[in-house]
C-alpha cells in the first residue's frame, strides 16, 4: 500500500472511493472456458479460411453449390484412375446414407473395376439389407449374383424386384438378362416384351430383347430390334456392333 | 379486498369459447402465415390443386427450381439463427458458459472424428440427426403453441402443458417408425424387421394409427380446453396441425426438404421478433426496428453460408474425405442447432418471458 496523507481521515475515504474497482476475480474454470472458446474460434476461422481457399481452387464460391453432391470427388478420383480413393469416398457415402442406392451402385462398379469381386457383392448385399423392400436394391443384388453365376439367389431377388414394382421396365429388363444367362430364351423374350410395352422408346431394352431373340434363333426379329435400338439412340454403339455381327452371321447363314 | 381477489384482478381473465385469435406479435396475418405455418398449408394445397390441372407445370415443380435459393435464404439462415441468437443475447457468456465457449470446439472436434471414421461414427451421427429432426420440429411446435397461450392470457398448468406436448408428439413417433436409416431402422436393420412378420405388421399398424392420431390430437386438445371453460389461441392449434401435416402428407424426401424450408421461415420470423424486441428495449438503443432485423438476418445469412458451404470444403482441405465432410458437417450443424435451441428458448426465469408477455 502506498503513502496516504492523514490516514483514517476523510481524505483516506475519498482516495479509497476514487480507486478503480478491483476486477472481479476470474476463476480457473472461467479461464478454462475462455481458452476453449478461443481455440474453438481459431479452429473455426482456420477451417473457414482453408475452406475459402479450397473453394477458390475448385471455383465453388460465391455460387450456391449442391453440397449434397457427395459423389463428386469419387467421380474425379475414378477418372484419375485412383480406384482405391474413389472406393473410400463411396464407401463412406453408403455408410452415412444407407438409404441412397446410387452410392452402392457406384461403389460396386468401382470395386468391380478394381477386381474386388467379393467386395462388390458385399456392397450389393448391404444395399439389399438396408433397403429390403426397394425394387432397385433387389435388382442390384440380383444382377450382382447373376454376374457371379449364382442364378438361384439372382432369380429370387429379380423376381421379387419385379413383383415390388411391375411398372418399372428396367426391372423386367434385368430379369430378362438373367433368363438369357440361364438360356431360358422364350421366357426372356416374354419378359423383354413386357419391358418394351412399358417403355417402347428405350434403346437399351431393344438391344437386350434383340440379343434374346438372336440366341433363340429368331434372327429377323432380332435384326429389327437392333435396328430400332440404333434408331432410338444412334450413340448406342453396343447395339450397332451387335447389329453388324448379326448381319454378318445372317449373310454367312444365308438368311 | 382479500389477497385472492387482488390476484384475480391482476391476472387477465382466461378467454372463453372454443378458439380465439389470440394476441399475435406483429399482425394476425403475419403470425398465422409465417409462424403458425399457414403458408405451408397454402403451399401444400396449391401443389395438390395444380397437380390436378393438365396444363402448366405443377406448382411443386416450379418451386423445386427455386429450391437452392429457398434453402439458402430460409434453411441455412435458420440454422445459423440459433447460434447468432445465442451470442447476441445479453449475458449469454455468463448464462451458458459451456454452450457458448466450450461447445464450439467440442463440436468441431466431434465432427472431425466422425468424418475420420465415417463407418463407425459418421453413420451414427447422421442417423442421430435424422432421428432427432422430427423431435426438434415437434418441440418447436410445442414451444410456439405454449408461447402463444401465455401471450394470449391462456394460463397453462403442468397437466395442460403435458397435454399440449402429447398433441405435438405423434408426428415424431410416426417419423421414428417410418423413415429409412433413422429412428427404428437405426437400431434394427430393415431386413431384420422384414424377416420378423410380427414386428413388421406391428410397425405398419402403429403407423396407420399414428397418422390418425396426428390429425385427431389438435381437435382433441381444443375440446380438452373447452371442457375446462377455456379457449385456445387458434395459432397454437395451427402450429401443431401444420407440423402434423408436414410429416404425414409429404413423402419422406419431400418432407425433409420442404419441412426444413417452412420450419426455417417460422423460426427466422420468431427469432427476429425476439431479437428486435430485446434490442428496442435497451436503454441505449438508437436504431430503428428494421435496422436490427436486417442486421440479425444478414448475420444469419452470412454465418449460414460459411457453415454449410465453406466449412465442408475446409474439412476437405484439411485432408478429410469429401463425401463424409459434406454430409456430416450438415448433420453436425443440425445437432448443434437442436442443442442450442433447447437453451435459448427457455421461458422460466429468462428474459424471453418478458418478450412473450410484452405488447407488439
Amino acid at each position: 500500500m502506498g503513502w496516504v496523507p492523514f490516514p483514517g481521515t476523510l481524505t483516506d475515504a475519498i482516495i479509497e472511493h476514487l480507486k478503480p474497482p478491483a476486477p472481479a476475480p476470474v476463476s480457473a474454470k472461467q479461464k478454462g472456458y475462455r481458452v476453449l472458446f478461443y481455440l474453438g474460434l481459431g479452429a473455426f476461422g482456420l477451417l473457414a479460411i482453408v475452406g475459402g481457399a479450397r473453394a477458390s481452387v475448385v471455383r465453388k464460391l460465391p455460387s450456391l453449390y449442391d453440397a449434397a453432391d457427395i459423389y463428386e470427388r469419387a467421380t474425379e478420383l475414378e477418372e484419375r484412375g485412383d480406384l482405391a480413393g474413389a472406393a473410400r469416398e463411396l464407401s463412406a457415402a453408403t455408410f452415412i446414407q444407407p438409404q441412397e442406392l446410387s452410392g452402392y451402385e457406384r461403389l460396386g462398379y468401382v470395386q468391380g473395376l478394381a477386381g474386388d469381386a467379393a467386395g462388390e457383392l458385399a456392397t450389393y448385399e448391404r444395399a439389399y439389407l438396408n433397403n429390403p423392400l426397394s425394387p432397385r436394391a433387389n435388382m442390384i443384388l440380383g444382377l450382382g449374383y447373376m454376374r457371379r453365376q449364382r442364378y438361384e439367389p439372382a432369380s429370387d431377388r429379380l423376381h421379387l424386384a419385379v413383383s415390388l414394382d411391375d411398372r418399372e421396365p428396367m426391372l423386367h429388363a434385368a430379369l430378362g438378362d438373367l433368363l438369357v444367362a440361364q438360356k431360358k430364351y422364350d421366357e426372356a423374350i416374354a419378359t423383354f416384351d413386357r419391358a418394351l410395352e412399358l417403355d417402347p422408346d428405350e434403346s437399351a431394352i431393344h438391344n437386350k430383347a434383340a440379343i434374346a431373340h438372336a440366341y433363340a434363333g429368331k434372327h429377323e426379329r432380332a435384326r429389327q430390334l437392333f435396328e430400332r435400338a440404333v434408331q432410338l439412340d444412334p450413340g448406342n454403339h453396343e447395339a450397332a456392333g451387335n447389329l453388324q455381327q448379326l448381319l454378318t452371321l445372317m449373310n454367312q447363314g444365308g438368311q | 379486498m382479500s389477497a385472492a381477489a387482488a390476484v384475480a384482478r391482476a391476472v387477465p381473465p382466461a378467454p372463453r369459447g372454443t378458439l380465439v385469435l389470440g394476441r399475435t406479435f406483429l399482425h394476425p396475418a403475419f403470425d398465422y402465415l409465417l409462424i403458425g405455418g399457414g403458408l405451408s398449408l397454402l403451399f401444400a394445397a396449391a401443389v395438390a390443386l395444380r397437380g390436378r390441372e393438365a396444363a402448366g407445370p405443377p406448382a411443386g415443380l416450379v418451386l423445386t427450381s427455386a429450391l437452392p435459393m429457398l434453402i439458402f435464404v430460409c434453411n441455412m439462415a435458420h440454422f445459423a439463427a440459433s447460434t447468432v441468437r445465442l451470442y447476441t443475447r445479453e449475458g449469454a457468456l455468463a448464462r451458458n458458459p459451456f454452450l457458448t465457449m466450450a461447445f464450439p470446439l467440442v463440436s468441431l472436434a466431434l465432427v472431425a472424428l466422425a468424418i475420420a471414421f465415417p463407418e463407425k461414427l459418421g453413420a451414427n451421427l447422421n442417423a442421430l440427426y435424422f432421428t432427432w429432426s422430427p423431435y426438434h420440429y415437434a418441440a418447436q411446435a410445442y414451444g410456439l403453441a405454449v408461447m402463444y397461450c401465455y401471450r394470449s392470457s391462456c394460463p397453462l398448468t403442468d397437466r395442460d402443458k403435458w397435454r399440449v406436448r402429447l398433441a405435438c408428439l405423434p408426428p415424431f413417433v410416426l417419423a421414428f417408425l417410418s423413415f429409412p436409416a433413422s429412428g427404428l431402422e437405426w437400431f434394427v436393420a430393415p431386413a431384420t424387421i422384414l424377416d420378423n412378420p410380427a414386428l413388421h405388421t406391428t410397425r405398419q399398424v402403429t403407423r396407420m394409427v399414428l397418422i390418425a392420431v396426428t390429425f385427431l390430437a389438435p381437435p382433441a386438445l381444443v375440446l380438452y380446453f373447452r371442457r375446462g371453460g377455456r379457449a385456445l389461441p387458434a395459432i397454437s392449434v395451427l402450429v401443431i396441425l401444420a407440423n402434423g401435416i408436414w410429416w404425414t402428407v409429404l413423402p419422406y424426401l419431400q418432407a425433409f426438404v420442404w419441412v426444413t424450408v417452412f420450419h426455417g421461415l417460422q423460426y427466422l420470423a420468431i427469432t427476429s421478433i425476439f431479437h428486435v424486441q430485446e434490442r428496442m428495449k435497451r436503454p441505449d438503443n438508437r436504431g430503428a426496428w428494421w435496422i436490427h432485423a436486417l442486421w440479425f438476418y444478414g448475420l444469419c445469412l452470412g454465418l449460414g453460408y460459411v457453415l454449410f458451404q465453406v466449412l465442408p470444403l475446409g474439412y476437405e482441405a484439411a485432408g478429410f474425405g469429401w463425401a463424409a465432410s459434406s454430409t456430416l458437417v450438415v448433420a453436425a450443424i443440425n445437432i448443434h442447432h437442436f442443442i442450442v435451441d433447447a437453451y435459448i428458448w427457455r421461458l422460466k426465469k429468462d428474459p424471453n418471458y418478458r418478450v412473450v408477455e410484452s405488447a407488439a
